[in-house]
Order: C-alpha cells, then structure tokens, then sequence
C-alpha cells in the first residue's frame, strides 16, 4: 500500500505513446534546432580566411614553444632538487662536514709489516681492505650511531717502505675512540685472510696515539660543499622564477592573443550535423521524459488504471470517454459475481470517491447490474466523512471503490483502502473513471 | 477572481510554488556544472524566478514555529552579514530553499532532485561523447587521463555520481538488493578507471558498503539482538554528530599542519594538498565572523590549468575563511538538526555521515545540486517514527521480549 503511487516505465511508454503527436514534433523541432548549431558551426570554420588560419597556427606554435620551455624548466627543477636533497644530506649526516677545522680529534696507529713475501702487494692488500668496504662489512647495523657510511673520508691509510699507517679524525673524541679500536680490531682480524693469498707476515703495531689537531684544508673543503649547494639552491632559485615567468607568459599570451576561432582543426560537415542531430533527438526523447516524471512525482492525482494495477489492486473496470466501458459491463459482473461468492456475500457497497454526474452514472449502472445479478447494494459518496454510510459499508462486509482519473487523489485512495482494512471491509476491487 | 482565489487556496498550491522554484533553481545549477554554454538569458531567467517562487511561498503558505523562526532568523541575519562581508549570494539561496521546503515531502524533494540530475548528466554525457560538448581529458603524469563526460571537471562528475546514488540508496533503504550493491560498486571502479576521482569513488565504494552492512545487521535473523541494538544506539548517538565531529576533525588538522613536517607533508600528499592550502588560507586571509572575499582559483571549465591554483576544497575550511565562524556553526546546527529530526531513519543517518567524510576534501557542502540534504530541516520526514522503519524496530523488539518471556 505504501508504493500505491510509483513511476513505472511501462506507464511512461503509455505516455510517449499518447502524446507521441507531440512529442514527435517537439523531438523534430529540437533535432533541427541542433542540426542548425551545427551547420553554423561549420560554416564558422569552413569560412576561415587565410589570415585567420595563419593566425591560429602561429598562436598554436607560440603555445607548443611555451609547452616546450616549461617542459624543460620542470626537468632542470626536478634535476636540481635532486642534487640539493643528495648534497643538503650529506652536509647534515657526514663526519667529515660535522668537523670543526681547528679542533679536530685524530687517532693515529702505525704497523711494521715483516715478511719475506712482497710486502707491498701486503700492504696494498690492507689499504684495500680498509678503503674499500670489507673493513665496514656489517659494522651499520651493529653500530648505528658510528655513521659507518661516511668512514672513507676520516679513515685515511698510508704505507711508507714496510709500514702502514692509518690515520682516524672525528668532531667526537668518545666516538673517535670507539671507531678507533674497531679499525684496530677488524685489521689485525684481517690479517689472517691476507697472509692466505700473499705469503706469511707478522704485523706490528709501533705506535698509536690520539690527539687534537688544526687542518684549514678540511675547513676549505667543507666550504667548497657548502658553495656548491648554495649554488644549487640559486639554480633552483632562477629555475623557479623562470618557471613562474613563462607560466605567467602563457597564460598573459593566451588572454592577449587567443583567436577567437579556435577551430582550425578539419570537420566532416556531415558527421557533425548527425551527431548534433542526434543529440537534439536526445533532448526532445528526455525533455518531456522528464516532464512526465516530474509530473508523476508532483502530482498527487489518479493518472491511469495500470498504476492500481502495479499496485496490486485488482481493477474490475474502467469507464472510458467516450461513454463505453472496458471490459463490458458483464464481463465485470463476472469477476464481480465470482469474488462475492467466494467471500459468502450477500449485498455490496459501492464506494464513491466522487460526487460529480459522471461518477454517478458509474456507480447506478454497476448497482443496476449487480442488483441483476442478485445482490443488494449500497451506493457511498462521503465514507470517510458520513457516519450512516460507513456502518452500512461495514455491514455490507466488501465493496467497490469508484475512483476517477485526474480528479481522485493516490492518499484519498490510500485513505479508504486504511478504512476499509481497519473495519475490516473485503475491498472486492476498483472501477477506473476516465 | 474566485477561481484564482480558489486556486491559491488549493491544498497543494504551497507544494506547487516550492516545487516551481526549486526545479528551476536545481535545472539551473545543475546546468552550469556541464559545458553546455550557459546564456545570460537563463541565469537571468531561472534565479530571480526561482527566488519569487520560493519567497511566494514563504510568504503566503508558511508559518514557522518560535524555535524555527529563531533559527531560521538568525541564519537569515548572518547570511545578509556574509553577503555584505563577502559579496557571496549563494549562502541565501540556500538559505531560501532549507526555509521554503517546509511541509513539503522529502521523499518528493529528492526524487525531483534525481530526476532532474539524471537528465541533466545524461544529456551531457551523451552530447560530449558525440563530441557536441567538449569531454575535457587531463593527462597526469601518475594519474593517467582523467575524462569529465561534458561535466566541467572530473571530479565533479565523480561528485555527481555520488550524490546520485546515495539520493536513490536512501530512498531505496532496506528495499535495496544485491544487484544495486554491485552495480554501485561497479560505478564506483569506473569513477576510478576513467576520471580518477579518488575521494569520489572511494566514497561511491562506501556507501554500498555501509548500507550493505547496516541492512545486513538490521534485517538478518543470523545477527543477534544485542549486536541490533547496539548498531541502532551507535547510529542514534554518533550519527547524529558525525558532522560537526568531521568539521572539528578538519578545521583542528589543517589548522595544525606543519610545513616542515615530513609526517604531515605525506599526509597531506593523501588528501591532495588539502592541509596545505586551508593553511595558508589562514595564514593569509585569516579567520572573520562573517567571511571574506577570497579569490578561489580552481581548476575545470578548460584544460589550461591555471599556474597560481589556490582553491580551498574542504567544505568545512570553505565555509569557515569564506563565510564566516558564524555562518559555519549555524550550518553545522542545521545538519545536526535535520540528523536529530530523523535520528529514527538510519538510512538518512548513514547518507549524512558519508556526506560528512566526502565535505571533508570536497567543497560541495551547501550547493543543492550535488547535496539536497540539508532540505530535510523543514520538510516532512521519508520514513516517519511509527512508519516502516519503527515497524521494523518494534518487530525485534517484540522478538526480544518474547525471548525473554515478558
């Protein structure tokens, strides 16, 4: 009952078929309508002058070239950026550009290697040890606080004759200290895996010693870092400014100089028209949809018969125009007569939902034929409202409701049947006006 | 004359006159967010039209109780103070149709409100892929091409997608089936695939979700009654919140952005510069009681993007540095209000709350033709305490006393 009114397609296609007349003009008059759009659109761009072609293709190229330099604009930025985030990483997190130029912790330690196999084939094979990364082997994730990644620089072995001297500088003297017996450490480990391939050596240490010391090459060497990345940043700077100029370029270009006709591209006259056409069909097909959708929403009156139907109630019959009624009046009679002997009746009530002539000569000539068929009946125009009306609809125990197309409500039909299911009166069925 | 008369005392004549307005007021809006050309002639036309309609029928068919006048008085002053600090006109045109919708039904306000839009969105979509209508593609490096469909940006088409759904979801409420679950998820993908709308379709992808599971939960005889009641307690306390909860969450989050911050710069990567741009909304405009002319320089209606973008998308930010702290919380008390009015209808609760996490990176918030909700304030309630809904609540209640032996 709640989905007494609803929009079903089947009654928006008896729609469009009813006034197909007019919906088929106004589609016509909507096609033509877009179809005219389109040829003086072709018109506009079959009519350019030599002139007005230069024009675009000039304006067309200008724009490609402004494309094209803010293409490359964008590929230096995102280079530079790049390089800054490397270099501004490295000033931050490296050992060697935390050093303070006049106070710089050093821990030096010398070896004397003897052998009788070639000691400087050892001594290389150390040095590469140290530089060259197996000395670092697994060192980061045990010591992560050491920045073992930036060692190459502060770890700076030497070899004189038969001696190797490996020198260690650090900003910190505790972490100095620490880096210091770990090298001392792994080297003298190490030594072992060299003796292997080179020849049997004894190893030595002669001397070690920690101490402070002064270097301006490292001060100059942090400048030169420091320059470079304030180099960059002004790169970045003048990139990004370039950037924004030809950005604002374009952009002042195309307000000045945009051709007013932009079409220079080739159209295929028929083509186009059909598409518009076929949109402009498109809109007289969903314009009046929408009209009858919205007129379904809006409004609350009785449209057609097929809605009580799709509301599941059962229609005995309907009363056209033109004065006939369809199906015949005894064809209705039968349903009619069927549903009262079923229901065990003996008289029923003809509920009204009108009070006008046409509803009056429905309601007489079913009471006329149902009194044929044998059954009393009593004729309602004010149920809801008349005391006296409604008792003898309850005693009649079922009735017929009348309601008429255009002029009945869905909530006063609603009403009724919330009335009749309340006194528990069979609704037998509906007789459609209209 | 007494025909006239009679005519103006017709029943549903208030009905009528609303609904003139509003169609025309929704035709209109709707219109101007495809790349049909708009004429003079239509804004022209359509907007004073409409405000008549609606302003007829304030006039001659409403009268407001004290507590609705009070608030609908207030919100009228701080709307006129807006439109002097901020020159923005849309904020009363809101304004009009909330107050106009009284005692109009609800049920008929978003069914309009579907109609209209589908017809308007369909004519588009077909007439920019017969190419009559520009479909503006926008290659993204990362994103691919994102088409709009003859809508003036692709997210805007994904927000209409949204919003059309959700309309017909909470109409549709516990008579929704499998297949819309999977025709709304397969809108959702598509959204995604073609536009790369994001919040839109991940959005679209909620509300199947949600809805799924609230019926599932409310109407499945395998979920206890506990787990019901819970689920209905939840929605009765929290739902009712959830925006003015979303508009503190964003206004708090933007309002603590840090620039410097890696962690807050990733997550602003998420919602697509969203921190960033509130923030410096602040930083340079900084908050009023009754807004600001700011220029919005957002991208749509071409392919040119524009170099200087600054565009505040988060409804609630919007609406704070555009109209005002005033106008902000009498917003968020009139959704809150409509949200309490029907605290018994679930199905509105669950639409609101995904209104309120998509306003939180979209700045749809009050334009009517992407959000009709706010309508609910006056106009009669889809489902009614003692309607479907209740029927259904009293069903397991009935069960759980009978359980109980009571």
């Amino acid at each position: 009952m709640k989905n007494l009114k609803s929009i079903y397609f089947n009654n928006l296609i008896c729609d469009f078929w009813k006034r197909r007349k007019i919906i088929l003009c106004f589609m016509m008059v909507c096609a033509a309508f877009f179809a005219f759009i389109s040829v003086k659109r072709a018109e506009t761009v079959r009519d350019l002058t030599q002139e007005q072609i230069e024009e675009i293709e000039e304006y067309n190229e200008k724009i490609e070239e402004y494309n094209k330099t803010i293409a490359d604009a964008e590929e230096s930025l995102a280079l530079v950026n790049q390089q800054i985030e490397e270099l501004q990483q490295y000033v931050d997190q490296s050992i060697y550009m935390k050093l303070d130029g006049q106070n710089i912790h050093t821990a030096s330690v010398q070896y004397g290697i003897t052998t009788e196999a070639n000691v400087g084939n050892i001594l290389n094979a150390l040095v590469l040890y140290i530089n060259e990364g197996g000395l670092k082997e697994a060192l980061s994730e045990e010591h992560p606080d050491l920045s073992v990644e930036s060692w190459r620089e502060v770890i700076s072995p030497s070899i004189t004759a038969n001696l190797l001297n490996i020198t260690i500088i650090h900003y910190d003297e505790e972490q100095l200290k620490q880096i210091f017996q770990l090298v001392k450490t792994r080297v003298k480990d190490q030594t072992p895996e060299i003796a292997q391939v080179q020849g049997n050596f004894t190893m030595d240490e002669i001397d070690s010693s920690i101490y402070v010391k002064a270097d301006v090459g490292v001060t100059n060497n942090q400048n030169n870092h420091l320059n470079n990345l304030k180099g960059y940043t002004s790169n970045r700077v003048d990139l990004e400014n370039k950037l924004i100029s030809q950005q604002n370029n374009k952009k002042s270009y195309i307000e000045k100089n945009e051709p007013e006709v932009m079409e220079a591209r080739r159209i295929n006259p028929v083509l186009q028209t059909l598409a518009y056409t076929s949109v402009g069909v498109l809109f007289g097909v969903v314009l009046p949809a929408l009209i009858f959708i919205l007129n379904y929403i809006l409004s609350d009156r009785l449209r057609s018969k097929e809605d009580l139907r799709n509301a599941n109630i059962n229609v005995i019959g309907s009363y056209r125009q033109d004065g006939s009624y369809a199906p015949a009046l005894e064809r209705s009679m039968m349903d009619l007569e069927i549903l009262a002997r079923q229901q065990e009746l003996s008289s029923i009530f003809l509920n009204v939902l009108g009070e006008d002539e046409i509803s009056k000569k429905v309601a007489s000539d079913y009471a006329e034929a149902i009194g044929k068929a044998g059954y009393e009946t009593e004729t309602g125009f004010r149920v809801y409202d008349e005391a006296e009306e409604l008792k003898q609809m309850v005693k009649s125990r079922a009735c017929v409701l009348f309601a008429q197309v255009g002029k009945n409500t869905y909530a006063q039909l609603e009403q009724q049947l919330r009335l009749c299911e309340r006194f528990q009166v069979k609704v037998l069925g509906c007789v459609v006006i209209g | 004359m007494g025909k006239v008369i009679d005519y103006f005392h017709h029943p549903q004549m208030g009905e009528r006159i609303f609904f003139a307005g509003y169609i025309l007021f929704l035709w209109r809006s709707v219109w101007v967010t495809t790349m049909f050309p708009l004429s003079g002639l239509m804004t022209m036309v359509c907007v004073p039209l409409a405000a008549l309609f609606l302003g007829l029928k304030i006039l001659l068919y409403d009268h407001y109780p004290v507590r609705q006048f009070l608030l609908l008085a207030s919100t009228l002053l701080c709307v006129c103070l807006v439109f002097l600090s901020s020159g923005s006109i849309n904020p009363f045109f809101w304004l009009l149709l909330v107050a106009a919708s009284r005692d109009v039904k609800f049920e008929k306000i978003v069914k309009v409100y579907l109609a209209v839009n589908i017809a308007v969105i369909f004519l588009a979509f077909c007439a920019a892929s017969f190419d009559v209508i520009e479909n503006l593609q926008y290659k993204t490096g990362k994103r691919g091409i994102r088409n709009s469909f003859g809508i003036i940006y692709p997210t805007d088409f994904g927000a209409h997608i949204f919003f059309l759904f959700l309309a017909y979801y909470y109409l549709k409420g516990e008579a929704l089936r499998w297949y819309h679950y999977a025709i709304t998820i397969a809108a959702a993908g598509l959204v995604y695939y073609f536009c790369n709308a994001r919040l839109d379709s991940g959005c679209t992808l909620m509300l199947a979700v949600l809805y799924g599971v609230g019926n599932g939960i409310m109407h499945s005889r395998a979920v206890s009654m506990r787990v019901k009641m819970k689920w209905e307690l939840l929605w009765r306390k929290v739902g009712v919140w959830a925006m003015v909860l979303f508009a503190v969450f964003s206004v708090l989050m933007t309002l603590f952005y840090q620039k410097d911050s890696r962690a807050w710069q990733e997550l602003d990567k998420i919602v697509s510069s969203r921190l960033r741009l509130g923030n410096n909304g602040i930083e340079e405009y900084g908050w009023t009681l009754f807004g600001q002319a700011i220029e919005m320089v957002g991208n749509g209606g071409s392919t040119t993007l524009p170099s200087d973008y600054s565009f505040i998308d988060c409804s609630y930010m919007y609406m704070l540095l555009r109209h005002g702290i005033g106008f902000l919380v009498l917003m968020l008390a009139i959704f809150t209000i409509c949200c309490y009015k029907n605290r018994h209808d679930q199905y509105f609760l669950y639409a609101m709350a995904l209104i309120s996490v998509n306003c939180v990176i979209a700045h749809h918030i009050i334009q009517v033709e992407y959000n009709p909700f706010a309508l609910a304030l006056l106009a009669q309630c889809v489902r009614e305490p003692e309607g479907a809904w209740s029927l259904g609540h009293l069903r397991w209640k009935r069960q759980a006393f009978h359980r109980l032996n009571l």
